[in-house]
């Protein structure tokens, strides 16, 4: 078999057909319904068995064809732009003469139809598979707001983004990437108000990928971030439709990809994954106490190991003195540098983590329970940890889960490790050096052209309104500066009427 | 795509580097873990000959906390060693210590009267010298009894010694006017200042010294040996010459503006007592020169409310009022009196400071006195300008004593 | 790999001067002007403000002056090529020794004040990383980091100040003015030499600041600030300490934060001075380092300055070891280096603008 060679449908059925069994190796999800009549074999009808609607197949195709197939062959003219456009009942039919695309439009789920002494064949939309339904989000949960999540089919996903902006404004791009599973990706963004070297940015950085397979949007968010030399995430991931119109609202740019229900959204700030989609249907006083809160949780989960050892091994003079003798009693015992005791405690809590999201859900109850006791009880009784570090790992753990976006709750994580290292040999010191190191870092990152830490440094004083507080929408009258170069004014100044 | 791994092996080289500088020599310079420690909550300094005891009151930790509630052990250790310098002598408890000790918990320093004698110069500048050492801590002398002595005894409301002194003197220098805290940044202050000498407060044993040490000792209600903080001994320099009673104590803080809150009692016209609260007090010394004499103008604003009515006496009427507040200065005229008059003729110590006022607000005046000060100090004269308010008579107004059935 | 021009906001460049003359000073002032001016020293203060704030904006006005040109440019048009070449190298190695001073006096006051066994130089090698890599980024670098950092440095200085006012005791300013003028003006040079004359490292940062109808406002603003803050650190550490302990501690300031107590809990909370001033003798330092490098650059016409990070990471702990012997040295070389910043700012500074000015004036007429 050489499809090189043969490019295009031979005029012959027969041989048509045995090409296209060969060239799947007489794959048993092929299905070949041949159609005779008196004068033999007259047509074919090649589809996928699971990728196509069975629906669609028998009484639409096959139903027709059938019945019409005599009179259609009475006609004179054109039979196949016949059949194409008087007799196929459905909504999108291709004529192709080429195999490559017919492999493609194949594989896509739809249904090709042969015909006798005919080098093109028509292509019928018949795809049709268990899909599963829109469901409610399960990694980023909110308690006000819609409760409809991603799904992995890409037509579905574009179809929530529309429903959310009914403008035709709202620009989409597809493409295929991936040589061999030529995943069907999408680019959206809002014509009007995204910058389009952002746009051009993405579509050239998606344009350079050249990778054999696409399964999910976490290969292209590391296909095309800007630097792979950080733990912070550059690209923003999110299973939430209302979260991606509002970024497209702010011009951001949306890349959706076939077959997994997170959609990437970019350019990302760092503040952006400490922001959560109910921020903005609570009202704005709440919101901004709970992005603070946010933000303390980051700091909690970031320095409070840390600040436990350095305070507890260098710096004991900074204790209250109740409290040192508290802690030193607690200690009294305790086999191992406080150092070790908070790294074997936050790598036992990491290994349960772990083990709770990779086990099956009726099991998980059982790893908690033990993982409390193990944690929480045995090992304080023991003598093995002291109470107040099983205090401050769980303070860390809880807080690490406020943080909404997984992505930065992990790095946040990883990056605590080396702080908590640094701590337990310069004391605060560590810290203050790994902090700016951290700082530093942070400010050297990109998201598409953007800073990473945008409107904290460059400071825009105009950003504030929607970074760490969130003021009433009344005054959001304008979009972030950066991400919306142009058509800033997003809502004009109401009328304000005399009631 | 090999620059980018030349990049990161670059940067994870210079980590690397970085990290094995940064924990292989880090080792353990100046990691202490929380039980190596001998956490040090008080210290009684004696001489002992021409040798320094340092004696170091140690928590011990298990018996402090709420879990396990103590077994009947004394909650604290005392460790003592003797040398020719502070410093040495400290560095020496570890001869019978088993961990370092750590100091800067330390609530009180207790220096023992004859080292308080010979002078405290040298043990302050150890203190202040070292950068552990914290400075709120509070110095007292011990009296009538070696320092160490006074650390020894427990009590029960407090389970460590050093806490309760603490909290004992903090407590009544706040809501008893003779007494008086001093921290050691204030006194190394007054020890360098011209024209100001420093005082500190006394502490005192009472019962027997071997009964106190034991854990018996709080197994009642009633201990019988106790720790009371009462005087102030007088320095002249960093040398200790002498004590000052209860009442010139008052007197003495009066003047420094030290009392917050007080209690002191008047007779009645009828014999019987009446007391007063002091609930706030200001005093402020102004300094004047008199035909060439240095002249104290004692300025003071007390506002204080009826405590305590044990005599007959009318206290509806607004004269009875006026005549309290007339009797009360002239009480604390005589205090203030009192207390001047001691110190100039005993002691001849400028504690109350005068010399400083005339520096600070008459510096002209005071560069031609700063020398022969001790031979004007006793010359010093006091005007008062004292003003007592009684604005409250508590919440009942006339004493229910006056109705008494026969 | 060519790189672009950079710019940095009058904002941020704001914060880089309120950060470069809060730089060591919070520490080092207070006992410098204590022990000239003892308990007038608030006076000094006083004096030192306006005159500070003169010689920022001289400084300042030098730049405008030369719209786009650095110290270095300066020079070379002063006294052409050569004699320009070796006056900036001149200033540049005031620049590198200051730096490297900054360093040194963080290990200074780390081993002194927080870990005493560790040894100096474990400190400087600590520091290498966070400098050099900050100096390579640039000055947007430098100032995105400011800008990200001074939340927090002006909220903890804040708070300091906000929670010593309980022990503030007025009577210690008292007498006021015994020891006479002399002193107060003694102790306003140093008021006025560190944290102000030294700012000349900013001729090397002026052509990067974006154009602004509010530059000179806002420059001078912050120095204003940074000057008053210094001044008030002066202040409350008399008031709180006294006169004596504020000339005779090392690092007063943070024996003054040792005393912060609200209700037995709010209290030992010198950590959040020694934070405040690692952070800014830190800013103090790459600044200067940032200076010198970008100097090194111009003057012998490099196309890159990040090459020259690794020699200059490893001067950093070499010759802040070599510094002084000790911090009994140390503090000796105060006065002269009193007598030192003055030769160079307003002196050497000075000389170079007139001269510069003349030549751009024969130039001018030349033309015409």
């Amino acid at each position: 078999m050489n499809a090189s060679v043969d490019k295009r449908l031979d005029r012959k059925l027969m041989s048509n057909l045995s090409f296209i069994r060969a060239s799947f190796g007489n794959s048993q999800d092929l299905v070949i319904k041949e159609m005779n009549n008196d004068n033999g074999l007259q047509a074919a009808l090649v589809y996928m068995d699971g990728l196509t609607d069975s629906t669609v197949i028998h009484h639409v195709i096959l139903d027709y064809f059938m019945s019409e197939e005599q009179t259609a062959s009475r006609k004179s003219g054109n039979r196949l732009l016949y059949l194409k456009n008087a007799v196929l009942a459905v909504g999108e039919t291709v004529t192709i003469s080429e195999w490559d695309p017919l492999f493609y439009q194949l594989l896509s789920g739809w249904a090709v139809l042969l015909l006798a002494d005919s080098p093109d064949a028509i292509c019928v939309a018949a795809e049709g598979w268990k899909d599963r339904n829109v469901s409610e989000p399960t990694s980023q949960v909110v308690v006000r707001g819609p409760m409809e999540a991603f799904t992995e089919n890409i037509a579905t996903n574009r179809a929530l983004i529309r429903r959310k902006i009914k403008d035709p404004q709202l620009w989409t791009e597809g493409m295929e990437i991936g040589k061999i599973t030529k995943t069907s990706v999408s680019i959206m963004y809002l014509r009007n108000v995204a910058d389009e070297k952002i746009v051009e940015e993405v579509r050239k950085r998606l344009g350079e990928i050249n990778i054999d397979g696409i399964l999910e949007s976490g290969y292209i968010e590391e296909l095309i971030q800007d630097t792979a030399l950080t733990p912070f995430a550059t690209i923003y991931n999110t299973e939430r439709p209302d979260t991606i119109a509002a970024g497209l609202l702010e011009g951001r740019v949306a890349i959706l990809v076939d077959g997994t229900p997170f959609v990437l959204l970019v350019p990302a700030l760092f503040i952006q994954f400490f922001q959560s989609a109910e921020d903005y249907y609570q009202r704005a006083d709440i919101s901004t106490l709970l992005r603070i809160l946010r933000f303390i949780a980051f700091m909690i989960t970031l320095l409070a190991p840390s600040l436990y050892i350095a305070i507890t091994t260098f710096h004991q003079e900074m204790l209250p003195t109740s409290l040192l003798i508290n802690l030193a009693a607690q200690r009294e015992g305790v086999p191992f540098p406080a150092f070790i005791e908070a790294l074997a405690m936050e790598l036992t809590f990491e290994i349960l983590r772990e083990a709770g999201v990779r086990m099956p859900k009726t099991v998980g109850q059982a790893v908690s329970i033990v993982g409390t006791l193990v944690i929480g009880q045995a090992a304080v009784d023991a003598g093995i940890v002291s109470a107040a570090m099983v205090i401050i790992v769980s303070i860390t753990a809880i807080s690490s889960f406020v943080i909404p976006a997984t992505s930065m709750s992990i790095s946040v994580r990883m990056i605590r490790f080396v702080l908590m290292g640094l701590a337990a040999s310069f004391g605060l010191f560590g810290i203050l050096l790994g902090y700016i190191l951290l700082v530093l870092h942070l400010n050297s990152l990109q998201s598409f052209g953007i800073p990473y830490m945008q409107s904290f440094s460059p400071f825009i004083w105009s950003n504030q309104k929607d970074t760490l507080f969130r003021l009433p929408w009344t005054k959001m009258r304008t979009r972030a500066v950066a991400t919306a170069e142009k058509n800033l004014v997003r809502q004009r100044p109401r009328n304000k009427q005399k009631i | 795509m090999s620059r980018f791994t030349r990049r990161v092996g670059k940067l994870l080289l210079l980590m690397l580097v970085w990290s094995i500088a940064a924990s292989a020599v880090s080792g353990c310079w100046n990691r202490r873990e929380l039980d190596t420690l001998g956490i040090q909550l008080g210290t009684a300094i004696d001489k002992v000959g021409n040798q320094y005891r340092v004696s170091v009151q140690v928590v011990i930790p298990s018996e402090l906390s709420a879990k396990a509630g103590g077994g009947g052990r004394s909650p604290v250790a005392m460790y003592e060693a003797t040398a020719p310098t502070v410093f040495e002598a400290f560095r020496k408890l570890t001869e019978t210590s088993s961990r370092k000790i750590y100091s800067a918990h330390i609530r009180v320093l207790i220096i023992g009267e004859s080292l308080a004698r010979e002078g405290i110069a040298n043990v302050l500048d150890l203190l202040s010298r070292n950068p552990e050492a914290r400075t709120d801590f509070y110095l007292m002398i011990a009296h009538d009894a070696p320092a160490n002595q006074i650390l020894k005894i427990l009590t029960s409301l407090e389970k460590i010694p050093a806490e309760n002194l603490f909290y004992a003197l903090d407590t009544s220098a706040k809501t008893w006017a003779p007494t008086t805290t001093v921290t050691i940044e204030s006194l190394i202050e007054q020890l360098v200042t011209d024209g100001i000498s420093p005082v500190l407060t006394g502490v005192r044993l009472e019962g027997k010294a071997r009964q106190g040490e034991n854990i018996s000792n709080i197994q009642q209600a009633d201990s019988r040996t106790r720790t009371r903080i009462t005087g102030l001994a007088v320095f002249h320099s960093d040398k200790l010459i002498g004590w000052l009673n209860e009442n010139y104590s008052k007197g003495y803080n009066y003047i420094m503006d030290n009392v917050t809150s007080t209690v002191g009692h008047q007779t009645c016209p009828d014999g019987g007592y009446i007391v007063m609260e002091v609930l706030r007090n200001k005093t402020k010394l102004i300094p004047k020169v008199v035909d060439g004499k240095p002249v104290i103008k004692v300025k003071m604003k007390q506002v204080a409310s009826v405590a305590d009515v044990e005599c007959k006496i009318d206290l509806t009427k607004p004269e009875t009022i006026k005549m309290l507040e007339e009797n009360g200065k002239q009480r604390i005229r005589g205090v203030i009196q009192g207390a001047v008059e001691h110190v100039q003729k005993t002691y001849n110590s400028d504690i109350f400071g005068f010399g400083n006022t005339f520096h600070e607000y008459k510096p002209k005046q005071w560069e031609k006195w700063k020398d022969d000060w001790d031979e004007l100090f006793p010359q010093v004269k006091l005007e008062y300008d004292i003003e007592l308010q009684i604005p409250k008579v508590g919440t009942t107004n006339d004493a229910f004593q006056n109705y008494l059935k026969k | 790999m060519q790189r672009e021009q950079q710019t940095i906001s009058v904002r941020q460049l704001a914060i880089l001067v309120i950060f470069f003359i809060i730089g060591d000073m919070q520490l080092y002032l207070p006992p410098l002007t204590a022990a000239f001016a003892k308990q007038s020293a608030w006076m000094s203060g006083l004096i030192g403000v306006p005159f500070g704030v003169g010689a920022a904006w001289f400084i300042f006005r030098i730049s405008k002056r030369f719209p786009g040109k650095t110290l270095i440019d300066i020079n070379n048009q002063a006294f052409g090529k050569i004699a320009g070449g070796l006056l900036s190298l001149v200033f540049l190695v005031m620049m590198f020794n200051t730096s490297i001073t900054q360093v040194r006096e963080i290990a200074d006051f780390v081993t002194t004040q927080m870990m005493m066994e560790t040894p100096q130089l474990v400190i400087c090698l600590l520091l290498v990383l966070p400098i050099t890599l900050a100096i390579r980024g640039g000055i947007t670098t430098i100032a995105r980091l400011g800008e990200v950092i001074f939340p927090l440095f002006s909220a903890l200085f804040i708070l300091l100040i906000i929670l010593l006012i309980p022990k503030i005791d007025l009577t210690q300013l008292l007498p006021i003015e015994v020891t006479g003028f002399p002193g107060i003006v003694k102790g306003a040079l140093f008021f006025i030499a560190f944290p102000f004359c030294e700012m000349f490292a900013f001729l090397m940062i002026f052509d990067s600041v974006e154009e602004s109808e509010h530059a000179a406002r806002d420059y001078l603003l912050a120095a204003l600030a940074a000057g008053i803050a210094i001044w008030v650190i002066i202040v409350l550490c008399i008031c709180v300490l006294g006169v004596f302990a504020t000339e005779h501690t090392v690092y007063s300031p943070y024996v003054m934060a040792k005393k912060i107590n609200i209700g037995d809990f709010v209290q030992r909370l010198e950590a959040v001075l020694a934070i405040d001033y690692i952070i800014s003798t830190y800013f103090r330092c790459i600044i200067y380092g940032y200076a010198f490098v970008r100097g090194l650059q111009q003057l012998f016409k490099l196309q890159d300055h990040r090459f020259m990070m690794r020699p200059f990471g490893f001067l950093i702990v070499g010759y802040a070891y070599f510094l002084a012997p000790g911090i009994v040295a140390f503090v000796q070389f105060d006065v002269a280096w009193l007598f030192w910043v003055f030769t160079y700012s307003p002196g050497l500074l000075l000389l170079s603008y007139i001269a510069a000015r003349l030549r751009q004036g024969w130039s001018k007429k030349g033309e015409g």
